[in-house]
């Protein structure tokens, strides 16, 4: 933990009785080892000492409680499950943390017109389990590798993606509006059930502002029928490169998957090792194809891909017969984060983006990057859309490999611009990447995008600190100053 | 004329300065095209790239009222400005820039239409899904209208495929954001924010679209069916179906009267009629023509396959594109799809209601209607009244209606938009802090006023 917070506990019980007085007393945390889990969130990055925790309830409540830290003049943070990794969810100065689990209602759910409505709280897994349970026939389909755990508001927070994103978009596609606690305590809603309303698409902005233009509350979301067939294909390949072209190759076919994801022949040894796939030694990178869609024709599609990887010297294909089988070849992606822990508990995961048709050069380039650090690195990507994962074994107990990490992964985001991608496919910015949204934007493309945040929080209490570099941030007090965490310090 | 008067020779004097003679053009010929109800601009000008663009506006310091302009398909929806200096038209910003036909991205200038990208995508057998190639369309205006895509079932919305955009600010900055790769959540999401704007937030001078293989086949499927409940509920269970539709788009007898080809449908072509796409593999296609006729048959309908021109003229119908004069009111209304059945009946009884004659067609996925109406000598009490009763027919489901076309009049009378709630606060906040002069489409982006 930090420098202690110049909070006295006398302010401290004030602040919990007000809050009390709105979620109720048992629905507040202040002691001191309840605050010190709010310091930690899934990524490398600690926190600091927050000022108290509170669990509305209701969309009311949030607004009562932001509305309490505007006359307070405090800092604010919202928080689900804390699974992002990019610090988003750490408080850098003393705040209020609005947590949102109780509000975890699915509240209505219509078929017809294809949408549910969610509280924030709502585990993206949970959503997809209630539409399975009761044969809707439906999903919910962005898929984040923290389903199982990370609820709607955060997925809406950092936009986040998964493994389908090439056919079916990111979380955005699949938001169709918001109600929002906006930094003044009042509630908007923001696009709606019905579509294209006028004017900008202000849902579109809300989605992926990771909490720093206010509090969403509720969730339109779009859901879609289950694909009538699905075939998982798994190809083996000599090596990334041959599976980078075969990627090229089936997009150019006029073939859209539904996902395609890569992974190098590390991280095929290390699946190998926790779950027993049986890699042949000589594949040096696997893809898995999978296709969904009408049944009629599908088997032409699947010829098709067959075809192009062969033509890339794919080692073997297999396709997947049954849901058992499918299963089974996805395992072989879906094991590879459990899978590292063999190697180390600790892990830095990279999130840059590039355009799909450098995506081989950007693996090589990784793997240098990393080799001239002296680091170990396996090679992760959602190869159909040019979103790659290096993942970096840390120590976090070693300060020369830690700023180590640090260095290569600022130089692989500098990669990823360079070849005209991004510094965060689906994780965010948060403090991770702050600094490095220079290498993206101008100042007058970052002063653009920070009128926006000033209009709507003008002393910076929403999230502060985030997503900007922090020099374009407005001098805070010397209390609060002291306070905060330096952006690359791990513990 | 534009609300206050305008120094004709000192705005002379900076355009020029900007763009020399040759790219601005100040006679009334010149202006009379970019008329906004019957508000003409002091004058036309033509910058030849983003940069220049950028540099007008910041010459301009907010002193006038500039509208951009792309190929003027559906400048007239929205209140004419308060301020009218300048019309900027984007038809010199035209260029293909960069096209990846490997990441399947293409970037282009805003005055760039529909039909030169069509033309270049073709040769690669891709495609931008958002409608037919029409040459008046242009990508910036297509943005900044943000009115829909007759494909979206298949292809997703506007909002699902422009990957970035470069905007001028009002302070005369040229920014830009989002870009090639299809997942970048790098900052706040401007492309979605500056779709839909409408020429007020910023000038849309580039725009960076997700482009898609070009359908093996594309198919269309007419269902004559009994009553619009039906073919709403043939819509519905369709929808509801494992099939994929690539649209559904419904149509009231008299609309349909338009379609070129209706004779084939010889005793049917009284009927309503939904119009059903299907893009794909020929064996996918086939089975769901197949699936889809006979679920138009047990909802008491009859089908006929069409042909692909017959397919896209309807969608273009739909996409608003009247193959002859317009009536007096255009009216845009956006329903839950599960609504459309009972907002046609909304429509055909307050129609009636207000003495009005109309026609209706929907895109079903869309929640969409367009609504086209008139009342004897297109009376503005008639026409207005028209609009209310159907906002209020709507609000049980959440449903608006936005006047895309009508008398100044009647424009001027009413609200275009509806109640926007939220939106409309959070439109103004931003304006006043991007655009705090009010020079950029003064009054024209939704629920913000012509004066702060």
């Amino acid at each position: 933990m930090s420098s202690p917070v110049p909070f006295s506990e006398a302010a401290r019980s004030r602040l919990v009785r007000w809050i009390s007085a709105i979620v109720g007393a048992e629905h507040v945390q202040h002691r001191k080892a309840d605050r010190f889990v709010y310091g930690y969130d899934a990524s490398i990055f600690r926190g600091s000492d927050v000022l108290a925790i509170a669990f509305p309830a209701t969309a009311e409540e949030v607004a009562a409680l932001v509305r309490l830290a505007a006359r307070e003049g405090l800092p604010f943070v919202a928080r689900g499950a804390g699974t992002g990794i990019n610090g988003g969810a750490l408080s850098q100065e003393a705040a209020l943390v609005i947590e949102l689990s109780r509000m975890n209602r699915i509240l209505e759910v219509d078929l017809e017109n294809r949408f549910a409505v969610v509280e924030p709280g709502v585990v993206n897994q949970d959503l997809k389990r209630y539409l399975q349970e009761r044969g809707f026939g439906f999903n919910f389909v962005p898929d984040p590798g923290s389903q199982v755990v990370s609820t709607l508001g955060g997925n809406v927070g950092n936009n986040a993606g998964g493994m389908h994103c090439l056919k079916y978009g990111v979380t955005s596609n699949h938001i169709m509006g918001l109600q929002v606690v906006l930094p003044d305590g009042e509630i908007v809603e923001v696009g709606s059930k019905v579509p294209d309303r006028p004017g900008p698409d202000l849902t579109g902005l809300f989605v992926g502002s990771e909490g720093t233009l206010g509090i969403v509350t509720r969730i339109t979301a779009r859901i879609l029928p289950l694909p009538e067939a699905v075939v998982t294909q798994l190809v083996l390949f000599p090596d990334v490169n041959a599976a980078a072209r075969a990627v090229s190759g089936i997009m150019a076919a006029g073939v859209l998957p539904a996902a395609l994801e890569l992974l190098d022949r590390k991280s095929m040894t290390l699946v190998d090792r926790a779950v027993h796939i049986g890699y042949p030694e000589n594949a040096g990178a696997c893809l898995i194809v999978e296709l969904d869609g009408i049944r009629d024709g599908m088997d032409s599609d699947v010829r098709r891909v067959s075809e192009i990887c062969a033509a890339q010297n794919a080692l073997s294909i297999q396709t997947a017969e049954t849901e058992e089988e499918s299963h089974r070849l996805w395992l072989s992606r879906r094991a590879a984060y459990g899978a590292m822990a063999r190697v180390s508990a600790n892990v830095y995961i990279c999130d840059g983006s590039v355009p799909r048709n450098r995506l081989a050069e950007a693996i090589e380039r990784v793997v240098e990057i990393c080799t001239g650090h002296g680091l170990d690195v396996i090679n992760l990507a959602h190869a159909g859309d040019g979103n790659l994962h290096p993942l970096i074994p840390l120590d976090p107990n070693d300060p020369d490999a830690r700023e180590r990490v640090i260095v290569a992964g600022r130089e692989i985001l500098e990669m990823c611009v360079e070849l005209g991608g991004s510094i965060t496919g689906e994780h965010g910015v948060g403090v991770e990447k702050q600094e490095e949204m220079a290498l993206m934007f101008s100042p007058e493309e970052l002063g653009a995008m920070l009128t926006l945040k000033f209009a709507l929080d003008p002393d910076d209490r929403c999230n502060p600190r985030k997503i900007f570099p922090l020099a374009l941030f407005p001098p805070r007090t010397l209390a609060a100053a002291e306070n905060r965490l330096p952006r690359d310090a791990v513990s | 004329m534009s609300g206050r008067p305008v120094d004709a020779a000192a705005l002379k004097s900076v355009l020029e300065g900007v763009l020399g003679p040759e790219g601005c053009r100040f006679d009334p010929a010149a202006r009379e095209p970019f008329a906004l109800d019957g508000r003409v601009p002091e004058a036309v000008v033509y910058p030849p790239t983003p940069e220049r663009a950028a540099e007008l506006l910041r010459a301009c310091g907010g002193a006038w009222g500039i509208v951009p302009w792309g190929g003027g398909h559906r400048a007239e929806i929205g209140p004419p400005p308060t301020r009218y200096g300048v019309a900027l038209s984007l038809a010199r910003i035209a260029e293909i820039g960069e096209y990846d036909t490997e990441s399947l991205t293409l970037s282009a200038g805003a005055g760039t239409t529909l039909f030169d990208v069509d033309q270049r995508t073709r040769a690669h057998n891709q495609m931008l899904a958002v409608g037919w190639p029409w040459e008046r369309h242009t990508l910036g205006g297509l943005a900044a209208g943000n009115r829909g895509t007759p494909k979206r079932l298949a292809y997703g919305a506007l909002r699902d495929q422009l990957l970035g955009i470069k905007v001028a600010l009002a302070d005369g900055s040229l920014t830009r954001f989002g870009g090639k790769v299809l997942k970048n959540v790098a900052g706040y999401d401007m492309t979605k924010f500056f779709l839909g704007s409408r020429g007020a937030l910023g000038v849309i001078v580039e725009t960076t679209w997700k482009l898609f293989s070009r359908p093996d086949h594309e198919v269309y499927l007419w269902a004559a069916m009994p009553s619009v409940d039906a073919a709403a509920r043939l819509a519905a269970d369709l929808l509801r179906s494992p099939l994929l539709p690539a649209c559904v788009f419904l149509l009231e007898p008299k609309a349909a009267q338009r379609l070129a080809g209706l004779e084939r449908l010889g005793d049917l072509a009284g009927r309503p009629l939904a119009l059903v796409g299907f893009d794909g593999r020929a064996a996918a296609t086939r089975r769901q023509t197949a699936d889809a006729e006979a679920l138009a048959g047990k909802a008491g309908g009859e089908a006929l396959p069409v042909r692909e021109e017959i397919g896209q003229q309807a969608a273009g119908y739909l996409m608003g594109e009247l193959p002859s004069e317009e009536p007096a009111l255009r009216l845009r209304l956006g329903t839950l799809p599960s609504f459309s059945g009972k907002a046609f009946g909304a429509v055909r009884s307050a129609l009636d209601d207000h003495g009005c004659t109309g026609e209706a067609v929907a895109d079903y996925a869309a929640g969409r209607l367009t609504l086209w109406a008139d009342a004897a000598e297109s009376a503005p009490e008639a026409l207005r009244g028209l609009t209310e009763t159907l906002r209020k027919r709507l609000a049980p489901v959440d449903g608006f209606v936005e006047v895309e076309r009508a008398p100044p009049e009647v424009k001027a009378s009413l609200s275009l938009w509806g109640d926007l709630g939220g939106s409309a606060k959070l439109n103004r906040v931003f304006k006043e802090k991007l655009d705090p002069q009010n020079a950029l489409a003064p009054g024209r982006l939704p629920g913000v006023p012509g004066e702060f």
